[in-house]
């Protein structure tokens, strides 16, 4: 069943394969699937593996049971109205329902309703008329009501005739004066009344809301599920994703080891036992060095959001941070001042005490050739002073916020020899943790 | 799993119809379900209360940064079985020199390597049947951890290498598995490929205002109502830490032992906030709502 429906799913960056078909199948078997609403649902759950993912599930979805192909960018409503499937069911509503007033937008509802209409979740289907006949239409409304929804049961009042219907509504209106939730009889929202939205109904008339059942509206108007676009460069959009790459580090946590010394006391004191004694073995916290490039127009509106990603790190595993500043290239000392006027550190210092730290550097590398290959004041050039660094640190990644296409410059691609570079994004992090874990 | 009835939720615990299905296919497919959310919307409360309801035994495993697949499935204890085994020569020397006195007989056996198993929460959820485990914040222990389960998750098998014991179950008496999570670390994506995701959003102000009510039944419906409106609109704010079910629920008592009969006016401008704002770069803010009121915060 639906063999192509992985390829389908894959191209829209869901992950299907032949694995989830089988599920399906095992859910289709247990009477899960009756409704295309329910395939929905219960592909969602088989595929979606973090709720960024659920719009483009939805995409793929539609694409593949549907023919709706969604542009990036475009509204699901306006994909819709354009389409076949729209179309050809629309012509079928509109032969066999008589209401033919229906604007387009409505129009549209409908179709998501349809759509998304599932049995699941709801225990018994109960018939509207009883509950319609037993109501009495001229309640007094004595304050605001909230009776807690009863769920898994779905009214029908389709079995109401409409202009029945539309007269209860004018008297219920003209006797509502609270907002209600939860009831069967006021115009409100989580219940069983044919009135009001979100209920538990079918066949009734919706007031306000949107209705409950029409998911992918919700998904596709709701920022949150939008992905964030894990090849952006870093920035407050996208700095909790990469603040997910960046806690990929290893964090060297506490071992038992065994206490030879205490062993060999204990058990010498009685008389003989040797039982073997346990110590916490308490390696340092995470250890990070943060060099960053603070200087020039291409790197300042990177710097404080750095700062703060690294920050926001350090809170999160008990780590130690310590960030110096330079400008365009590391010569043989950094500061610690964002200004870099005072409190200058030689490297070597930095090299003799920090040698098992991880060590970023953040910068463009993108400068006038002289200044990395000729030596600057001193002996050594700054290129040399980079690979003195790398054999010190041999945790050390270089972070680049400039797109990868520019990398070809010459400055940027010699240091990229010579440091493992990465881009400031949060595939480039993650893929610089996984290097800095495999290093020892 | 002898039992695979759809289960909708029960007299204490509001199942949301997206969440029951989820459930119903991890029990189905025997796989673990994923849940996750913020905290205070119910993702530890749905293995607890479906084991009360439906009378199955719950094993609850809560994770911490030192969470190990020993703990889980089965810690051979060798400080034990070195301490028995020394104390097997010490009986034998007494017994040989005569004395009177002898040491107290250990009921574990040198011999049976099993003894010295202590079954985590994972293993004996699989030597029964019926039964519910609950894996408890999985994003706060090592990364490894996730991975470690792996293979007795998908395998239903495990063999613990001390005393070659054999853990296992089949995929129709497979526990029903929750794991909660805060997503405070992403889970590898092998992992999730194994579980059955769900998602649990924040309650929507009705479904909170039945939370509300639950807990303080006393508290005036006006204060309720006026307290409700300034948190939704507090979380409108980009605050950098939202506050959660919990703390609004502590912010409604204080308010309500302090001054029961405050106006929405000065409840706008957050007495107590300290309940509420726990961020350091939420300081700001925190000073202009209670200067202006929460409507017109900067």
């Amino acid at each position: 069943m639906f063999p192509t429906l992985p390829q389908t799913f894959q191209q829209y960056k869901v992950p299907a394969d032949v694995r989830t078909l089988f599920e399906l199948q095992t859910c289709m078997q247990h009477g899960m699937v009756s409704t295309l609403g329910d395939l929905y649902v219960v592909l969602q759950g088989l595929v979606v593996h973090k709720k960024e993912m659920t719009g483009p599930f939805t995409a793929a979805f539609y694409d593949y049971f549907l023919g709706i192909s969604v542009a990036p960018g475009q509204p699901l409503e306006e994909a819709v109205q354009n389409s076949k499937a729209f179309h050809s069911w629309k012509s079928h509503f509109l032969e066999t329902s008589d209401s033919h007033d229906l604007a387009l937008t409505d129009l549209i509802d409908r179709f998501f309703d349809y759509v998304h209409t599932t049995t699941l979740g709801i225990g018994r289907t109960v018939d509207g008329s009883i509950l319609f006949d037993q109501d009495d239409p001229n309640r007094v409304d004595t304050g605001e009501s909230r009776e807690a929804p009863r769920h898994n049961i779905l009214v029908d009042y389709s079995t109401v005739a409409l202009k029945d219907l539309e007269e209860r509504l004018r008297k219920v209106a003209e006797a509502q004066r609270e907002r209600h939730s939860g009831g069967d009889h006021w115009i409100g929202t989580d219940g069983y009344s044919p009135f009001g939205h979100d209920g538990y109904v079918q066949g009734g008339i919706r007031v306000g809301g949107r209705g409950r059942l029409s998911q992918a509206r919700r998904v596709f108007g709701d920022m949150t599920y939008f992905p964030v676009d894990s090849d952006a460069v870093l920035s407050d959009t996208s700095i909790d994703a990469c603040l997910a790459a960046l806690q990929g580090l290893l964090e060297p946590t506490s071992h038992k080891l065994l206490d030879i010394d205490a062993t060999i006391d204990q058990g010498v004191r009685r008389g003989g036992i040797f039982v073997p004694v346990c110590k916490e073995k308490l390696e340092n916290t995470l250890q990070m060095l943060l060099f960053m490039d603070n200087g020039g127009f291409s790197m300042s509106s990177y710097t404080s959001v750095v700062q703060q990603l690294f920050g926001r790190m350090k809170r999160r595993v008990n780590g130690n941070l310590r960030t110096f500043y330079f400008h365009n290239i590391l010569h043989q000392t950094v500061s610690e001042d964002e200004r870099r006027l005072q409190s200058t550190v030689p490297l070597e210092n930095l090299v003799q005490t920090h040698t098992k730290d991880h060590v970023f550097v953040i910068g463009d590398a993108h400068m006038a050739p002289d200044e990395l290959f000729s030596p600057s004041n001193r002996e050594s050039t700054p290129l040399a002073v980079l690979k003195y660094l790398r054999a010190h640190f041999p945790k050390l990644v270089w972070l680049n916020p400039l797109q990868e296409d520019y990398w070809q410059h010459p400055t940027v691609s010699a240091i990229g020899k010579v440091v493992p570079m990465f881009p400031l994004t949060p595939v480039g992090i993650e893929q610089a943790v996984l290097y800095l874990n495999k290093q020892r | 799993m002898a039992t695979k009835d759809f289960w909708k939720g029960s007299d204490t615990y509001i199942c949301d119809p997206q969440l029951a299905v989820a459930f119903q296919q991890a029990r189905i497919l025997g796989k673990p379900l994923l849940l996750e959310g913020e905290p205070g919307t119910g993702k530890t409360d749905l293995a607890i209360q479906f084991a009360a309801s439906t009378g199955c035994s719950l094993f609850q495993y809560p994770s911490s940064s030192k969470s190990s697949l020993e703990d889980v499935v089965a810690r051979f204890d060798q400080v034990l079985y070195l301490t028995d085994a020394q104390m097997l020569v010490l009986r034998t020397q007494l017994q040989q020199q005569g004395a009177s006195q002898t040491l107290a007989d250990s009921p574990r056996r040198i011999e049976h390597r099993e003894d010295y198993l202590h079954f985590g929460p994972l293993a004996q959820a699989y030597q029964q049947k019926n039964t519910v485990l609950l894996i408890d914040e999985i994003d706060k222990a090592p990364r490894h951890f996730p991975n470690d389960l792996l293979y007795i998750l998908s395998q239903r098998r495990y063999v613990i290498p001390d005393t070659g014991t054999v853990i296992s179950t089949t995929q129709e008496d497979m526990p029903t598995i929750v794991i909660t999570s805060n997503r405070e670390q992403e889970l590898p994506s092998a992992f999730l490929r194994r579980c059955v995701y769900h998602f649990i959003e924040f309650p929507s102000p009705e479904s909170m205002r039945a939370i509300v009510a639950k807990h303080h039944p006393t508290v005036n419906p006006t204060l309720v109502q006026s307290a409700l409106q300034i948190f939704y609109q507090l979380r409108n704010l980009h605050l950098e830490r939202l506050p959660s079910t919990s703390e609004l629920l502590e912010w409604i008592a204080y308010v309500h032992t302090t001054t029961p009969g405050i106006t929405k006016k000065d409840l706008e401008h957050l007495p107590g906030a300290g309940v509420l704002l726990k961020s350091v770069r939420d300081q700001p803010l925190r000073r202009s709502i209670e200067q202006h009121g929460v409507y017109r915060a900067q």
